[in-house]
């Protein structure tokens, strides 16, 4: 008797090959036939109309606290994703010393804008090495856990204090090098660093201490294993971008490794920029070099409310005259006064494109928790106004703290965000999933991916999108078994409607430890999602108590 | 040095910065032909407006470059004397 069988769904394998209809059997949490199945099933899934694919593979996340009071990883694996990489830009939550806590908490709310409440509040602190942490989150994982070592939380371990005050010393590169590799052989899938970032106190984080000795000494031991390092770069420069390209070429070249660099966006007006960096990133794939270069599929947004200075109102000299000098009483008297008011509402005619389309993301009293989602022009006809009306409006009766998003202010062209994507040599990432939970949110991009980059532009046919976010992401993170429907993998399958999933609209949601809140997205279009063989997430019931995510690659051995 | 000391501002634009805020790409022309963008928070941003004497991103257009220097170190010290 087989565990589960999918009937008539259209099956898209990861490899890039045309998809084709068929059914896929599942027996003790692996693919046991592909094609026509009759044999008896405890389950059977119809997914006549559906595309079955490999789960998707997430590659750049920071769900290393979540992990420990929420082993779903929520909301990924309602968005399809059944792999996710915590641990990316030189931040891990192992190897920790007890000593060393608040410093690394510090540098997860400064960098990634997680609330120290909710690691008060949420994390029970029970581990240091990096096998107790993996063990500590093995036991309630729905989700496959490929977690990276972080560059800054070995520096901590071995140097102290003085891990972000100097250099190590060549003793110190060997025990950093032992520490990794005991790392490595409890189940990392590779490490990070960051060049950068800063700390809580707005110092550079240790690893950007380091010589191109320790990294060289660091990357000889991830070659033991063939594993990854995972940099983030100087990403709005584009000639240190390309130095850091080369600079890991060297790397993967001497310690025969995978390398990649995240994030590159797409800046309007600079793509002469991003095509000197992809004739880079070819030619050292030329050369033999693995460098993989991330790009994310969301456009970037931006949040503002009156309160805080943006940068947005620079060029209204008005406007950020008030917002920037003025007290919030000031800025209250003067869109309460009806000369100043009108001044600004003339002054800003000049962006009007801007505020129609602006969206109220938050308010706090309840008489306008009704608006929320909705865009200026959209509350304008409600309440027979205009959007620059609304706003000021709107932050008046909410005392400054009218929450406001720009949607698609950056990485925003489609065309050549497209034209990356779907670039053999371009690595679809960069979500931050689990990251900058009060600015944003890092869920979804798969979705928007399938909506915008294969349905509505068509950059990527279908066959070719599910390759880049399974197939390749396994292949080039060395994560086994997975990432391709094939006979003997493991049943990690992602059941979607290609007509229609998407993201949904982002919105608020009040889940986080210490009562905190969230930006998060819904998904749509995703009907059933299956990790280790068990149906874990179905669209009409939701999430099922199942916890067969694994730790990928898992404990392993050096050559 | 002559490089360096001949660099001055291009030009400035908003962008829409990685963590979700608004940031001034400041572009820096070299004596040399090149450029390259430089990008400052909002503390920087209105350190260098008020250095420059500006009141519009045009006006930034031809000021050296020790400027933008000087406004990134001011920020990074504002930053930190409120720490402390």
């Amino acid at each position: 008797m087989l565990d589960i069988v999918i009937k008539n769904g259209r099956i898209v394998d990861g490899s890039g090959m045309p998809g084709f209809v068929g059914d896929i059997a599942i027996k003790a949490g692996r693919i046991v036939q592909i094609g026509r199945v009759d044999a008896a099933a405890e389950r059977v899934i119809d997914a006549e109309g559906k595309i079955v694919s490999p789960g998707f593979i997430d590659p750049h996340t920071h769900f290393d606290a979540q992990l420990l009071w929420d082993g779903y990883a929520k909301p990924s694996i309602e968005h399809g994703v059944t792999t996710i990489v915590p641990g990316n830009c030189s931040l891990s939550l192992a190897p920790l010393r007890a000593e060393h806590r608040m410093k690394l908490v510090g540098m997860f709310n400064q960098i990634e804008e997680m609330p120290i409440i909710a690691f008060e509040k949420g994390v029970v602190w029970n581990w240091e090495t990096f096998d107790e942490f993996l063990q500590r989150i093995q036991s309630d994982l729905s989700i496959n856990v490929a977690p990276l070592v972080g560059h800054s939380a070995l520096r901590l371990w071995v140097m102290g204090a003085a891990a972000d005050q100097r250099a190590a010393t060549a003793a110190e590169c060997e025990q950093m090098q032992d520490l990794l590799r005991s790392c490595l052989e409890a189940g990392a899938v590779g490490m990070s660093t960051s060049f950068v970032d800063f700390d809580e106190k707005m110092q550079p984080v240790p690893c950007r201490y380091a010589s191109t000795e320790e990294l060289d000494a660091l990357c000889a031991t991830l070659g033991e294993f063939g594993r990854i390092v995972q940099i983030v770069h100087e990403f709005y420069d584009t000639d240190l971008t390309i130095a850091r390209i080369d600079q890991l070429a060297e790397l993967s070249l001497k310690h025969g490794i995978p390398t990649t660099l995240s994030p590159l966006f797409v800046n309007a007006g600079d793509f002469d920029g991003v095509d000197r960096i992809m004739a880079r990133i070819d030619h050292q794939f030329e050369r033999g070099a693995r460098v993989w270069l991330q790009v994310q599929t969301r456009p970037v947004d931006i949040s503002f409310c009156l309160e805080v200075p943006s940068l947005l109102f620079i060029r209204l000299p008005s406007w950020y005259g008030i917002i920037r000098f003025g007290s919030r009483e000031d800025v209250i008297a003067a869109l309460s006064d009806a000369d100043t008011r009108a001044q600004l509402i003339a002054e800003a005619a000049s962006m009007a494109s801007v505020w129609a389309r602006l969206r109220l993301r938050q308010v706090s009293t309840e008489a306008n928790q009704a608006l929320v989602g909705k865009t200026l022009e959209e509350i304008a006809e409600l309440r027979g106004s205009t959007p620059i009306d609304v706003m000021i409006d709107l932050s008046l009766e909410e005392d400054l703290q009218a929450h406001f998003l720009a949607a698609d202010m950056g990485h925003n062209d489609v065309a050549k965000v497209g034209e990356l994507l779907a670039h053999p040599h371009v690595h679809i990432g960069a979500s931050d999933g689990g990251a900058h939970i009060l600015s944003f949110s890092t869920f979804g991009d798969t979705g928007h991916l399938f909506r915008q980059f294969v349905r509505d532009s068509g950059a990527l046919t279908l066959e070719q999108a599910v390759k880049k976010i399974t197939q390749d992401t396994a292949l080039i993170w060395g994560i086994p078994e997975r990432g391709l429907l094939q006979t003997g993998y493991v049943a990690d399958i992602t059941i979607f409607d290609a007509g229609t999933i998407d993201r949904g609209p982002e919105y608020f949601k009040q889940d986080v430890p210490g009562d905190g809140y969230r930006y998060v997205r819904d998904a749509v279009g995703i009907d059933t999602v299956i990790i280790g063989g068990a149906v874990s997430y179905q669209q009409d019931s939701g999430y099922t108590p199942a916890k067969e995510g694994a730790v990928l690659p898992g404990p392993v051995q050096a050559l | 040095m002559a490089v360096i000391a001949g660099a001055v501002i291009n030009g400035a634009r908003v962008a829409a910065a990685h963590e979700g805020h608004a940031e001034l790409v400041v572009n820096i022309r070299y004596s040399n032909g090149g450029t390259s963008d430089v990008p400052l928070g909002a503390v920087a941003a209105e350190l260098l407006m008020r250095s420059c004497n500006a009141t519009t991103l045009e006006q930034l257009e031809g000021q050296g470059w020790q400027k933008v220097q000087a406004a990134l170190i001011e920020s990074h010290n504002t930053h930190n004397e409120r720490e402390q």
